[in-house]
């Protein structure tokens, strides 16, 4: 009898446990088509060029290499004749070039910042700084060349100075999407 | 055979069991990815230090202020928002209250808790917090400061101190409410 009770019992937690598993299968498994059944989204290509602005203040004098810098975006950006990124929407970068460490009271002689993403609801959108030699051709001439001049390879090369530089907030800046990616339609406006 | 029909109906009660309890532990387990109810008040914290702070005191006592304040803030069961990318921001730079009050919407806080951390010419140190409401008001503020101590570690010490009572009497009112707790009403400045 008491063999009979124990073999009960490990059934009992073996089909639980199983139970369990199956549950989790077919949860998964009907999750799955809805994802596929919502509505067509956006391709945000890469190279797409996407208007920002500092949304904070940035200095030689308190810039930390790793520190993050706040962007927004200033324009919509059109996909298709459909907002994809909403103006207002939150980007962040990263300082690469400036003081080593936050205990250094001296000014950096050199910042540089580089995008890094932009979220669209729950997607992370990759963002470039630089734009390629490829993609050169493509665009105004104008706005090569103040890319050329803001933009270094790894980032934004702003300034080579003794003096302290200050970025205001607002200053605005170009990024570009760094790899396709697809939105969501709930991830727009 | 009484024994092996005894053996069957309990293989088959364990499997019925093991189901019932996978598909119950399925239905009432929390799905972990479900966003996090966003408590009625909740302030967001920033903590700024001056360029003066910079060259004349170290980044540990600016940490140290913040520090104090977010634990204040625990004590008294202050409903904290936290940033989804940057937690709590303590930073050198300085934002515009827009790009502030930006901040603290997108992390769900109700209010802005603003603490700069400033080294005065003729001061240790000077703390000064302010509270505002989503709309970039400012609904109170508070300075702590010290002079007279001997030592910049007893100036620290005093003025957090001193913080502490200053902000014991705003608890209750915006940016120092719990997070189920009604706002008592506050004087505007």
């Amino acid at each position: 009898m008491q063999q009979m009770f124990s073999l009960f019992l490990i059934t009992i937690l073996l089909n639980g446990s199983f139970a369990g598993l199956w549950q989790q299968t077919t949860t998964l498994d009907s999750a799955a088509p809805a994802a596929e059944t919502s509505a067509p989204a956006i391709v945000l290509k890469e190279g797409t060029e996407i208007k920002l602005k500092f949304a904070q203040s940035l200095s030689t004098k308190s810039a930390v290499v790793g520190d993050r810098v706040e962007f927004v975006v200033a324009d919509n950006v059109l996909v298709d004749n459909s907002i994809a990124i909403k103006a207002g929407t939150r980007a962040l970068g990263k300082v690469t070039t400036g003081k080593e460490s936050e205990k250094k009271r001296n000014d950096a002689s050199a910042l540089a910042v580089q995008l890094e993403y932009l979220k669209v609801g729950a997607t992370r959108v990759k963002l470039r700084s630089a734009q390629t030699a490829a993609e050169k051709g493509k665009v105004d001439k104008a706005k090569v060349v103040a890319a050329t001049a803001l933009f270094g390879v790894s980032g934004l090369l702003i300034a080579l100075s003794s003096k302290r530089l200050v970025i205001p907030e607002g200053t605005p800046v170009l990024g570009y999407v760094a790899e396709d990616v697809q939105i969501g339609s709930s991830d727009t406006i | 055979m009484a024994a092996r029909f005894a053996k069957l109906l309990f293989l088959f009660s364990g499997i019925a069991c093991g189901f019932v309890e996978g598909a119950l532990g399925q239905a009432s387990s929390p799905n972990p990815t479900a966003s996090q109810p966003i408590p009625a008040h909740s302030s967001f914290v920033m903590a700024y230090r001056t360029p003066r702070h910079i060259s004349y005191s170290s980044p540990d006592i600016f940490h140290g202020v913040a520090d104090t304040v977010l634990q204040f803030l625990t004590e008294n069961n202050v409903a904290i928002a936290r940033d989804p990318e940057r937690n709590t921001i303590e930073t050198a730079e300085l934002f515009s209250t827009d790009s502030m009050v930006r901040l603290a919407r997108d992390a769900g806080a109700s209010e802005l808790l603003y603490v700069a951390v400033d080294r005065p010419i003729t001061k240790w140190i000077k703390v000064t917090v302010q509270c505002y409401d989503l709309s970039g008001k400012q609904l109170w503020h508070e300075e702590a400061s010290n002079t007279s101590a001997m030592t910049g570690k007893v100036g620290l010490q005093k003025t957090t101190d001193q913080l502490r009572h200053k902000l014991q009497s705003h608890l209750g009112q915006p940016c120092l409410v719990g997070p189920t707790a009604s706002v008592a009403s506050t004087p505007h400045p």
